[in-house]
This record gives C-alpha cells, structure tokens and sequence, in this order.
C-alpha cells in the first residue's frame, strides 16, 4: 500500500496560496509587482518635465513616450495583464487575509494600547481601498476616459492632438491639474498610497523572510528613501504642472 | 527603594463562565504596598471579596516567577502590564501611583475562549506543538551529547528562541491575534540545531496547518507580539518561519 | 508489614544491570493492551508518559495546570547533574554517587542513589537528542559549571532556565505521543483520591478544575509524579498550585510516607518584603560560582544597615566576614544548601542580617565583576587597570552567565544587583521526603509507583543542586519504563483493565467518588469567617517557627497542638465561596489546605521522633561544637516510614534499616 502522491506542480502552489503563511506571501509578490509599476510609471510620467527637444516643443517628449507605448502593444498589454492580475490578486487576498483577521478577535478589548504598530499599518486596508478606487478614477480619467464630466474635465482630454497627431498627453495633463479639485484629489491619494507603501515596504522583507540582523535595517532605510522619492515624484507633476499658466481646453 | 502605600480603582472583566456574557465590575484597592507585585495586589482584593461573600477574580498563575507562563491579564490596555520584558506574575505595584485606575481584561482571541473571568483556554497551544514542535526521538539510543558539536552561535540563536513560555501575550497584543511568534520561536529553535533537520519540512507544514485551522489570525507586521513578550523573543523568528514554510510547502514531496 | 526495598543483589555496579535482566516483559504487540494513569506531567510524569506511550502503552496522564508544560519543574534555574567529566576534572559515576550520598547526610538508599548516577549519563544524551539548547562553548562543546557539594564542574545549564528547557524536551516528546494518540492528556484536572482494588492500585478520582465533574479512571497501574510539598509552609519556592493532595491521599491509603521531616531550605532566595507576600523567588544556586556571601564583622555596621544609615559600599573589606569562606575553606561558596542556610541563619541570629528585619545576607558579585572585567581586558588588549572598561567588560561576562537571574532580582527588589550586592536569605524550597518506594520505585501498595520529588527515593537528608532535575529525568525516562513493565507483565490477562476485568461502576470506585463528593460538599457549605489563604498562612508560621531550619523537642510539642487546633478551625470557620460545578479557585487551594493542615501534624511527628541532626534536619539538640549538624547513626540510620492507621489514631511508624557498603559514614565536613 503505497500513499506516494504523484508531483503535482498546479496542486502545491495553490496549497501554499491557501494557506495564511502563502496568502501573505502572495500579498506580498504582488505588492512588489505593482511597486515595480509605480516606479515604472512614474518615470514615464516625469518625462512632462523634459524640456522641448531641438526644434521640438514643450510637452513633446512625454507625448512621444505615450505614443511609444501605444505603438508597442506587446509591451503595453504584457504590463497591462500582469498588473491587473496583481490587482485582483492582491485585492482578493488581503481581502481574504484581513476578513480571517478580523474573525480572530471576535471580542474586542476596552483598552488596548498600541507599543509598536503604526498608522501605517493599522490603515493598510483603508489606504489600500482608496488606492484602489483611485486607480479606478485614474484609469477613467486618463485612459479609458471620464463617463461624466467632473470638475469642468471630460473625456474630451483623449482626444487632444500635438502636432505629430499623436494624443497630447501634455496637454491632458495642464488642462486636468489646472483644476485645484483635481491636483487635490491626487493629493490625498497619493498620500494614502505613500502610507501604504510605508508599511508595505517596511513589512515585506520580513513576509518574504528576508531577515538579517544587518541588511533588513539597510534594506528599510532604502525602502523608505525610495517611498520617499515616489511620493516626491508623483506630487511634484500636479503641483508644478498647476503652476504652469492656465491654458485652455 | 522605599515602600509606598497606594488607592487604586480596578476596573476587571468578570465572566461566569465560557458562554455567560461578561462585563466589567469596579473595586476599590486599598492601602495597596508598592513592593506587591500585581498578583499579590489581587490576593488582597480577593481576600476582600471572600470576605464579603463574593467569589474572588479567578486567574491563572502558578510558579509567580515568570517561567511556568499561566499567568496573563491585559492590564490597561497592555498584555503582561506596562513594565518591558515582564509577565503579570513579576510586575510590581511600584509601577503604578496612588489614585490610578486600572482596567484588568483577559486574552481576548477566538483561539483563546474564556473560561471564567480573567482564565482563558490556551490548549491551542498545545495542539501546535502536538502537530510537529519536536525531534522524533524516542528514549534511548541517543548518541553522545558531545558528538554533534554545535557552534555557540547557532545554539544561541536556537536558545533565544526557546525561552518562550507560551502565555500567549503575542496573541493577545497581536491586532490580528496572530499566534506566528509563537509558531515562529518553536521552528526557529529547531532550524538552528541540527537535530531539528531531519523533520525540518514535515514541522513546519504540520504546525501551520495546525495554526491555521485552531483559528488564529495572520502576521501583518506590527510587531505588537514582540513588543510585549515577557520573554523579548524577536520577530526575527516570523521572518524565519514564513522563509521554513515557503521552502518547506514548495519543495514538500 | 516490613518494607523491602527489593535491592538486587550483587555488587553495585552491576544492581541495575541485573535487575533489568531479570524482569519479566511485555510483549510489544500487547502493550497497548494495558492501561497507565500517570499523575504529573513535569519531569518526572511528563518522561515518564512519553517513554511509556513510546513503548507502546495506553497512557493517561494529568496536570492541574492548563498545559502539561506549565508544571513546576519548568521554574529549575540552575542545571542538571551528570557524570560525564567533559571537563576532565576527575568526575565519574562514582563520585557522583559518593557525592550524593555524602551530600544527603547518609541517609539514602546506595543501590538507588548509584543508578541514578549511573543513567545520568543517558539523560543529557537524550535531552540534546530532542533539541534542548544546553549552554556550549566556542567550540561548539557542552558547557558545565560548579553547583554545591562538588568539587568537580558537572553541572549542564541552559543560561538560568535550565528546568525549563528540559521539561519542554520532555513536553515535546510527550506531545508527539499525543499526537499519535499513545497518551490521553487530562489538563486541569485534580487528582483527589487514590482506588485500590483487591490490594493493587487500580485507579483514581479526578476534578475537572473547569467544569467541577468529578470523574473515575481505572488502570492497570497509577503513577504518582506529583512533586513536592514545600506549600506546607505557605511561603517558599514552589509554585502556588504545589501541593500533598495526590500523595497524601495515597497516604490514606495504605502508601507509606517516608521521612516527611526532610525538607530544603535553600540558601540563596530573595527575603521576605511584608504580609502580602505570596510566595519566595529562588536565586540560583549557579549564583555562588561567583558571588561572594557576607555580613558585617561588626553588630553595629549591621544595625546602621538595617536602619537604613549605612550601605554596604560603606563597609570597607576589612569590616566585611565571608564568613563561608572563613569557616571551610575548601569548599568556601559552594558548601552544600544545609550548610550555607544554617550559617546565614546563625550570623542572622547574632543580629548581623543586612536588611530592615534583619533576615538577610548579602551576595555580592563586586568581586566577580572586577575579575572577569581584567580577563577580558587582558584577551583584548585594553587597559587592565582602567576602572571603567574593566566594570564594563565585567558586567558584560555576568550578565551572560546570569543576566536572566539579575533581571528577577532587579523586577522584584527594584535594586540592581550589578551595582550593589542582592540581599538573600534561605527560604523552603525542595521536600526530600515523599512516598517510600522500593528499587523499582514502587510503593508498598502494589501497582502505585511513585517518581521525582514526590518519592523519597535518592537525596536523603539533603539533596545537592541540581540533582533534582536529574532524578526526576532519571526516573522517568530510564528506570520505570522498565519497572512498570515488570510489574505489568506479572498481571494475568483476565485481570487486565482493558479486557474488562473491572471498570470505573465497581464499588471501590464509586465509593471513592462519594467520598470526594462529601469533601467538596463540606468545604462548601461551612461559609465561615475565615479565608482559605489565612488559614495556610497561619499553619506556615507553625511550620516555619518550629519545623523550619531549627527544631527542638519543645517547639514540635508545641506544633503539634497548634496544627490539630488549627485544623478544627478551619473545618468550622473556613469560607469557600461559589459553587462545585464551576471553576471554583477557593474550593481548589481549600482541599489542598485541608491536606496540608494534616500532612503538617506528620511533619512534625516525623520530625519530633528523629532525635539527630542530619542534612536540612537540624535538631537544635544534636549538633557538634560548631554548630554543625550531629547524626546519630546507632539509632536513626534509616528510613523513617509513616503508616496511616485512621484519623483518630496515631500513624504507625516502619524503618527501613539503611545500610551503607560502599559509602564510609563520616561526619559531613566541608571544611
Ligand atoms: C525555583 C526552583 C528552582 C529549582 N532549581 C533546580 C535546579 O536548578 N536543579 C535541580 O536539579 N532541581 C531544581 N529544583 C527542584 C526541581 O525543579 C524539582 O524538584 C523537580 O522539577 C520536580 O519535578 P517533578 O516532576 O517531580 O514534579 P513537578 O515538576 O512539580 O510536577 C508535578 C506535576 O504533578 C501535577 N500534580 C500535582 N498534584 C496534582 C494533583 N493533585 N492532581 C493532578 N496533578 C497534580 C502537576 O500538575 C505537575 O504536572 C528547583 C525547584 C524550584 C522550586
Ligand atoms: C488596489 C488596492 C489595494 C488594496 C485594497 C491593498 C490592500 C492591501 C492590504 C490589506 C495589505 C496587507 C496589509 C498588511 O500586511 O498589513 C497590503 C499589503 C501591501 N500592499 Fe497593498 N493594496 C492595494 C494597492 C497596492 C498598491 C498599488 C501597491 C504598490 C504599489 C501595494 C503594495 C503593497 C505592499 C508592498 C504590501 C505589503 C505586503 C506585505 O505584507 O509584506 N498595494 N495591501
Ligand atoms: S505565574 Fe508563572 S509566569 Fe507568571
């Protein structure tokens, strides 16, 4: 009588992501995905800043990237697939993860003093909810266009052209964050997803197990420099672009 | 240092039994003398209540040197009481000042059912343990306990571990009641040992089914548990774990 | 009825080795056809149970903690004893046999004191086997240290937590066994009668201290392994739920209790702060490797002191009597417990005590600091006479050795014992006495055996540090798994438990159940004026006034007025509150009380008929020109047996003759 099961690649990984050590885990892989993203997409999204290239005119190398990535579908939709899968996978996890979270404390004290946890991570959840909405927003407002018009903003902002033909997506943005509600509204966003990467970076190494007693603090410290630098890089497109002169739809 | 004598207002959770509903009850300690420890505070009250006719505070404690791991109580709002590296049993009233009110509650997790006032069941514990936390060993047979050297190093890594007493207070403080320091400190006592090798995939798989089914909840990070742990025992050891479990669940046979 | 010790015969060396070759066995296929109650799950049981379930037996055992892993042995600080000589330092079985039965004043069995030495070699095997992380050096070896009464350094530790580590390598094992299902463990659950059936023990009465149901377990056998009594004097070491219940009940009926007078007071433990005072914390004795006990040459540095006018930095060196150090020289520090307890007890009684009640010495690790600082200066190159590096370097070394201990002292005094010296004085702390057992650690009731502190078996009148975890292992792991076997083997198949030869309806258990039942309903319904804790609180005065370090005649008359006086107090005015059917914390220290306010009369009787100092006895009556403890080897060398005859009669008392071959009686000297 043998019990020897043959190996079964599919049916082991899906063991370990059910269990609660593999969900965190999977959280985790995730988060460092869309990390890789934010990163990413704030590059491309500094370009606004570039300066006219010779003979060029101001706006015309972010407009060139757009155009780039929408003429390299492969590259496009291989980010855009794996991005959402990190999305739903990471959403539907620590969904699953904070529900058992909260079924483990039934009772709740009457006084409970905190000596080491963080808003930061008290709020995971929330900050990751409106993340998550705001990516949403985000997705309408910029690429799939607005189904209502807001804040004088419509979906008219897709189908400015700069002189090549290609989509102004310089434009978009001066006519978006000439609008105070808007440069607010990604604001505040940009925050929640700032404290959410605080914890979120500072947690991962130990999720993932990467523990040592002298990298993990180095590794902190950069990981907070970097949250640092994206929160930076992200707030600094509203807010200058706001300080451009207003320009008309 | 100098004695002091002490009024303090308790306010602590009083509950029947497991399915009674519980709720806080407020006594008075009087002339409470700083050199009490926290227990001894509550014999006094108690030896009040009997007095009166009531039942006296039922909680757990034993060996009231902070080894044996019985005694518990959240203790305004901090498992083990405010003092670092500490369990209830060798907290002493001169933390505390005259006048203070204290709010006295028991471990609060689904894991943990309380039995009566400040006494829960923490045999989910146990069951852990009884999923993997050993060596396979049976008595007798054993080599020489010197043939095996082990780098002093690695045998404090794996004693730092092992001081755990199992009270539960990581659970407790825990916002998610996670047991994983606990789980945690039992794996990495014997990842660091070579006797532990042997079983080193089977233990770990087997005690984190275990956790999970017992109904814990998980690790996000907040570093509560090792906050409050009499025995400081690091969260270093989770990050172990989750490593022992990962390499243990993806390369199991 | 004469106790038999049942020593094989042969020379010692060879006891063990013959008695096992003689016994008869159980087949492995049929072990699990017996069952085995084992009560206590520290050292003792928890070994016990695991080995026994490895074997294949159907084991139930039982704690009054809520985990088998809480029980007491888990608070040992010190180490565990083995004759390993991994140091080289002249060690060997048979030294540790002679120190033992030197240490316990002559007054042990050899033949069992010797395979206790001889197995303790296998405990540490087996202990470092299942994981437990003893201390090692650099190089990877096993560290030992020096405890009292030896002169070589056998001692295994495990920084100051070495009870726990082992009993969690015992809890581990006995966990697996769960796991398989081999034992069945009963968590809070009180053991409150022994059953015997046609002579044997055949089960026992249970509380479940949650539910408050009263349960039968019949067995084929029953285990006791339920520690110490050291509660009988309300305040010492042991851990709050320690008690004589299982023991004293077996007591009840037909065991023998051998030589309950015996008890330890260890020297080094934190005094006593006020009334409050709930129980004694135990610096280890590991501590006396390096500290250095003193008092004040002078009475009046000593009154200054307790007035709180002068510090002990205030007295210069050579105001300061290591008074260990000058009375023996050679052992200094590290005389056994008796010893060190009696002499802080007697510069204490000149009124020397360094403390405000003046019951107190101190320990100061000064010296220690100082030295280890300049060695370690001098391994690193630095400035050996640069006071602040060597302080450093110093606190540094003794705070790896000891820091957990320090850290206790500092929790409870609010004193930091690296900056002025702790304050100590002797407390109660281990019970030599326990239920006579023979070789096979057997009561004189058949089929009761009995393991660690609660049998009587290997310390004599003085156990030395550390062996008590080594007993206890010893017992467990190495010696009843054989025994129990034997005795096993010899029941008839139609007489097993299993095949239902009797079962938990028969009237020896049923009749037992009522009494319990009675008990309980007693206690309940007095709602008297007294607390249970009052009561204790006052019989540990008797006890520790006349039946502690020093007893006369006159005082144990006098205690044995008090205590039945006592006793019909509490039986008219205790209050136990609630009821029986629910977790009821008074209604469980109450029967234990009950127990204690009996056992204490046995004490003193016991006590009161050994006319001899020996080991922790010390009869003010007999003592040599120093002060040491004087025996009397004409008249007392035996083992003093107490057998109940009923509750309005006096106890019986049996000897067990003692006879030494291999050990030279001589008066103890440590000098
Ligand atoms: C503070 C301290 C420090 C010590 N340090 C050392 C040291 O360094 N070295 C050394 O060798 N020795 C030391 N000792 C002594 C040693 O720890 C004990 O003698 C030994 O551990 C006793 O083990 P045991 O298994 O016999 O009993 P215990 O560990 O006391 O276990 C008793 C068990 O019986 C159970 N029990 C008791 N009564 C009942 C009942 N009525 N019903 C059901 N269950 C019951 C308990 O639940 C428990 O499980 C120390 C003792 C103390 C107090
Ligand atoms: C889309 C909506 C999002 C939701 C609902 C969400 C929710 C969560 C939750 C609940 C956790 C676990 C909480 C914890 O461990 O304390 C988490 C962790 C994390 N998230 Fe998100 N999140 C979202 C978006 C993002 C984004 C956009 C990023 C990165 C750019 C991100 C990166 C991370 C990281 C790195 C972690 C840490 C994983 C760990 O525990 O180690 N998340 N998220
Ligand atoms: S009572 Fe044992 S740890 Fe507190």
């Amino acid at each position: 009588m043998s019990t020897q099961t043959s190996f079964n690649p599919f049916r082991l990984v899906l063991d370990f992501f059910g269990s609660s050590i593999g969900a965190k885990i999977l959280v985790a892989l995730t988060g460092v995905i869309m990390w890789g993203f934010v990163i990413g997409h704030m590059a491309g999204n500094l370009q606004v800043f570039l300066p006219a290239p010779p003979d060029g005119y101001w706006g015309q190398q972010i407009n060139d990237y757009g155009h780039f990535l929408k003429s390299t579908p492969a590259l496009l939709w291989g980010t855009r697939i794996t991005l959402i899968g990190a999305v739903f996978l990471h959403i539907g996890f620590a969904f699953r993860l904070t529900m058992k979270n909260k079924a483990a404390r039934p009772s709740r004290y009457a006084m409970k003093r905190s000596q080491k946890s963080t808003v930061f991570g008290k709020i995971m959840p929330v900050s990751g909810i409106v993340v998550g909405l705001f990516i949403l927003f985000h997705l309408f407002h910029f690429t799939i266009g607005l189904p209502v018009e807001v804040m004088g903003v419509s979906n008219d902002i897709l189908q400015y052209q700069d002189q090549a033909g290609h989509h102004d997506v310089y434009k978009m943005l001066r006519v978006s964050f000439g609008q105070v509600g808007f440069v607010a509204l990604y604001t505040i966003c940009n925050l929640l997803l700032l404290m959410h990467l605080v914890h979120g970076t500072q947690s991962v190494w130990q999720t993932l197990g990467l523990n040592h007693k002298s990298w993990t603090p180095i590794a902190r410290t950069l990981g907070w420099l970097l949250v640092a630098a994206i929160a930076a890089g992200n707030l600094s497109i509203p807010f200058v672009v706001m300080s451009y002169p207003p320009i008309a739809p | 240092m100098a004695e002091r004598k002490m009024n303090l207002t308790l306010k602590v959770w009083r509950q029947k039994n497991k399915n009674a509903r519980g709720d806080f009850e407020t006594y008075a300690a009087k002339d409470i003398s700083s050199d009490m420890s926290f227990l001894e505070m509550l014999d006094v009250v108690n030896e009040g209540l009997i007095e009166g006719g009531k039942e006296p505070i039922a909680f757990d404690h034993d060996c009231r040197e902070g080894i044996c791991g019985m005694c518990s109580l959240v203790i305004n709002g901090q498992p083990h009481g405010p003092d670092d590296g500490t369990t209830t049993c060798q907290l002493h009233m001169r933390k505390f000042s005259d006048g203070d009110t204290i709010v006295i509650e028991p471990w609060r997790a689904k894991a943990f059912p309380v039995l009566k006032d400040l006494v829960t069941d923490r045999s989910a514990f146990d069951r852990i343990i009884q999923a993997g936390g050993y060596v396979s060993v049976n008595t007798g047979g054993a080599p020489d306990a010197n043939a095996v050297p082990i780098p002093k190093a690695e045998a404090d890594l794996a004693f730092d571990a092992a001081t755990c007493i199992g009270c539960g207070a990581c659970v407790a403080a825990c916002p998610n009641a996670a047991a994983m320091l606990f789980v945690g400190a039992k794996v990495s006592q014997f990842k660091h040992l070579p006797q532990g090798q042997p079983e080193r995939k089977s233990r770990v798989l087997n005690m984190i089914g275990r956790m999970d089914q017992e109904g814990f909840g998980n690790c996000t990070n907040h570093y509560e548990c090792e906050a409050s742990c009499p025995k400081e025992i690091p969260v270093r050891v989770i990050a172990e774990l989750n490593r022992e479990y990962t390499r243990a669940a993806l390369t199991k046979r | 009825m004469a106790l038999d010790s049942r020593v094989p015969s042969g020379p010692i060396e060879k006891k063990w080795d013959k008695r096992k070759f003689d016994m008869k066995l159980v087949n492995p296929a049929n072990k699990r056809l017996y069952k085995v109650i084992i009560v206590g799950s520290g050292l003792a049981g928890g070994s016990a149970a695991a080995t026994l379930a490895e074997l294949g037996y159907n084991v139930h055992c039982f704690c009054f903690q809520d985990s088998p892993r809480r029980a007491h042995s888990i608070a040992a600080q010190g180490g565990i004893n083995a004759a390993k000589n991994y140091q080289n330092d002249g060690d060997s079985v048979y030294r540790l046999f002679y120190d033992t039965v030197k240490g316990g004043d002559y007054r042990s069995r050899e033949a069992n004191v010797y395979r206790l030495s001889q197995v303790s070699v296998n405990i540490i095997d087996q202990c470092v086997a299942q994981g437990v992380p003893f201390a090692r050096e650099y190089g990877g070896h096993l560290d030992n240290r020096s405890f009292g009464g030896a002169q070589v350094s056998r001692t295994f530790y495990a920084r100051g937590q070495t009870g726990q580590q082992l009993l969690l390598g015992a809890y581990s094992a006995l966990a697996r066994q769960i796991n398989t299902g081999g034992v069945t463990m009963h968590t809070r659950t009180e053991m409150l009668d022994l059953v015997i059936k046609d002579g044997h023990a055949k089960g026992i009465i249970t509380r479940n201290l949650v539910t408050g149901k009263v349960e039968r377990h019949a067995a084929d056998c029953v285990i006791l392994a339920s520690g110490g009594y050291g509660n009988v004097f309300y305040l010492s070491t042991n851990a709050m739920g320690s008690n004589v219940t299982a023991t004293y009940r077996a007591y009840k009926k037909g065991a023998a209790f051998a030589n309950p007078c015996y008890t330890q007071i260890h020297p080094t433990c934190i005094p006593v702060t006020g009334t409050h005072q709930s129980k004694l914390t135990l610096m280890s004795e590991s501590l006396r490797n390096d500290g250095r006990v003193w008092v004040p040459k002078e009475k009046a540095d000593a009154e200054a002191i307790q007035q709180g006018k002068k510090k002990a930095k205030d007295i210069p060196p050579e105001a300061r009597d290591y008074y260990l150090e000058r009375k023996y020289p050679s052992f200094g520090n590290l005389v056994p417990r008796d010893v060190a307890s009696r002499n802080a007890k007697m510069m204490c009684d000149e009124g020397k005590g360094v403390n405000g009640t003046g019951l107190a010495v101190y320990l100061d690790f000064a010296d220690a600091i100082v030295r280890y600082g300049k060695a370690e200066a001098h391994k690193h190159g630095l400035d050996e006479d640069d006071k602040e590096t060597v302080q450093r370097l110093g606190k540094e070394v003794v705070s790896a050795k000891y820091g957990n201990l320090f850290q206790m002292y500092d929790k409870i005094t609010g004193e930091d014992p690296y900056e002025v010296p702790m304050k100590i004085f002797p407390a109660v702390h281990y019970t030599m006495g326990g239920l006579w057992v023979d070789y096979d650690l057997m009561s004189n009731v058949p089929g009761l055996f009995v393991l660690g502190e609660a049998n009587f078996s290997d310390h004599g009148a003085n156990r030395l540090g550390a062996s008590a975890l080594m007993q206890g292992l010893a017992d467990g792991y190495f010696v009843i798994p054989y025994t129990v076997g034997d005795y096993l083997a010899r029941i008839p198949s139609s007489e097993r438990y299993l095949k239902g030869a009797f079962s938990e309806d028969d009237g020896e258990f049923t009749a037992a159940e009522s009494v319990v039942n009675e008990r309980t309903k007693k206690l309940l319904s007095i709602k008297g004026k007294k607390t249970v804790d009052t009561f204790h609180r006052e019989l540990g005065h008797i006890m520790w006034e006349y039946c502690g370090m020093a007893r006369n005649e006159a005082g144990l008359q006098k205690a044995l007025e008090k205590i039945p006086a006592l006793r019909a107090e509490f039986w008219e005015n205790v209050n136990v509150p609630g009821d029986g059917d629910n977790l009821n914390v008074s209604l469980e220290k109450a029967g234990r009380v009950a127990d204690f306010l009996e056992f204490g009369e046995l004490m003193c009787k016991d006590a009161l008929e050994r006319r001899e100092s020996c080991g922790g006895h010390f009869r003010e009556e007999s003592q040599t020109e120093e002060g040491e403890a004087k025996r009397d080897d004409e008249q007392f060398s035996h083992v003093a047996a107490w057998m109940y005859e009923g509750d309005d009669k006096a106890p019986r008392l049996e000897k067990e003759p003692l006879e030494f071959e291999y050990v030279k009686l001589t008066q103890r000297s440590y000098k």
